[in-house]
């Protein structure tokens, strides 16, 4: 029940709403109650209010406002991508995106697929069944 | 000079002011001086209305020499100055507690902010985390869960639920001294959630004590003439009052869950009640007490009745 993700200096966050949407960014400061400074190797360091962030599990372990060659070597070491890219959350996030860009070919070889794998199920749950009345 | 805007750093803002004897419109007052003699000068704290800021009313308080420095430069104390009143809404917003602040008698005090702003102010502060916590002794099992405190001890269980509070409570093992404590946290919290941090703690350490040591609270009876007669019945539950000031009528007390009740055998005319949770059986006394008020009667000559003697614990420590 206690809180384990806080909101600190090195934490990890994905962007929830506006022009950076679906990027992970570093709190790099606090500016007050509502905002902090976020930062990452891709965009210009710039102010967020929390409300735009989602705080993950991921902690890079910096100083407060660090030059941005340090912060991109501190996430490497902390190996930031693939910790995301392997964690839940992240895979979740991946299918999510490969999903959204399907075109319509790759609907309907979705859809085989689909039946495919449902036929097999089937089969196999039919001779469990005849071995249960057997 | 009246309704002239002019700009104070002090308070940075901007207001009309009024001097003594300015007119200010039919009636008009000016009030708000408080007099002071400063080297044979007369010198006048004003108070000077600031209209139009962001919907709070500031007040800058200068002094009669200020004002008069802006006007006609400095150096020229030509102006007498004497107490005045200010009467005139034109300069007045709906302000109630201005005038009262510029009683004499009130000024030199630090009611220089209007009420409606400090409570503002106070309300808009929120601390980003306090916390507290407490020594759990041995002896006592204690469950946690969703606001659900469960306290089992000796004597009994007890449980109580704060549901209605805005907390976070949670187990944690101290670590140096490997003992278990209570923490109770508020993140972001007003005055008042921080303030019940401590008093939530409060009732669980009563969750404890009543389960190891238990409640008794001991009342006596205080008559003038007519003895109380009291009767406990119902296996130690409950009470029936008679006799109380010679009146025909006989009260019933019940006994909340838990709770019991009898009486002293030693010392006359006094009762006992027993119970593990303090709620309960401060209710039971309670309930007891109000039973035997007096009515219509002056309550200072009339001193009858049945009041609680001592708080105290079951289990005696040495």
């Amino acid at each position: 029940m206690p809180f384990k993700r806080f909101v600190e200096i090195g934490r990890v966050a994905l962007v929830n709403y506006g022009k950076d949407y679906g990027k992970l960014v570093v709190i790099v400061d606090v500016i007050d109650q509502n905002r902090a400074l976020v930062d990452a190797p891709d965009m210009v360091r710039s102010q967020m209010n929390f409300k735009r962030l989602q705080l993950t599990d991921i902690k890079i372990d910096i100083k407060r406002v660090p030059k941005k060659k340090t912060l991109i070597a501190a996430m490497e070491a902390a190996d930031v991508k693939n910790k995301w890219e392997n964690s839940s959350w992240g895979r979740k996030l991946i299918v999510q995106k490969r999903r959204a860009s399907l075109n319509d070919f790759d609907r309907f070889k979705l859809m085989l697929a689909k039946i495919k794998k449902a036929g097999i199920v089937r089969q196999e749950l039919a001779k469990l069944k005849k071995e249960i009345t057997a | 000079m009246v309704g002239r805007r002019v700009s104070y750093n002090w308070w940075g803002g901007e207001g009309v002011l009024c001097v003594a004897g300015d007119s200010l419109g039919e009636d008009t007052i000016c009030s708000g001086g408080e007099l002071t003699a400063k080297g044979g000068q007369k010198e006048v704290m004003l108070v000077v209305m600031l209209d139009e800021m962001v919907g709070a009313m500031r007040r800058a308080i200068f002094t009669a020499q200020q004002y008069r420095e802006q006007l006609f430069g400095p150096n020229n104390i030509s102006r007498a100055l004497h107490d005045i009143t200010l009467n005139t809404p034109l300069y007045i917003s709906p302000f109630q507690g201005f005038f009262s602040a510029l009683d004499p008698s009130r000024t030199g005090t630090h009611s220089t902010h209007t009420e409606r702003e400090s409570k503002s102010r106070r309300e808009k502060m929120k601390t980003i985390l306090s916390s507290e916590t407490m020594d759990l002794p041995d002896g006592v099992k204690i469950k946690v869960k969703a606001k659900m405190i469960e306290v089992e001890g000796p004597r009994g269980k007890l449980t109580r639920d704060f549901k209605h509070l805005n907390l976070d409570f949670q187990l944690i093992t101290d670590e140096e001294t490997g003992k278990r404590k209570l923490k109770v946290d508020a993140w972001f919290g007003s005055r008042k959630t921080t303030a019940a941090i401590r008093t939530a703690l409060s009732h669980v350490g009563n969750l404890i004590n009543g389960v190891t040591k238990g409640y008794r609270y001991k009342m006596r009876f205080v008559y003038a003439h007519f003895p109380i007669n009291a009767s406990i019945t119902n296996g130690n539950k409950s009470i029936e009052i008679r006799n109380f000031l010679g009146e025909k009528k006989v009260r019933k007390v019940d006994m909340l869950d838990g709770v019991t009740i009898l009486r002293s055998e030693k010392v006359k005319d006094e009762l006992v009640l027993d119970g593990n949770d303090i709620e309960l059986v401060s209710r039971s006394t309670a309930l007891i007490n109000q039973k035997c008020h007096v009515k219509n009667k002056d309550i200072r000559k009339f001193l009858d009745g049945i009041y609680v003697s001592e708080k105290g614990t079951i289990v005696e420590e040495e």
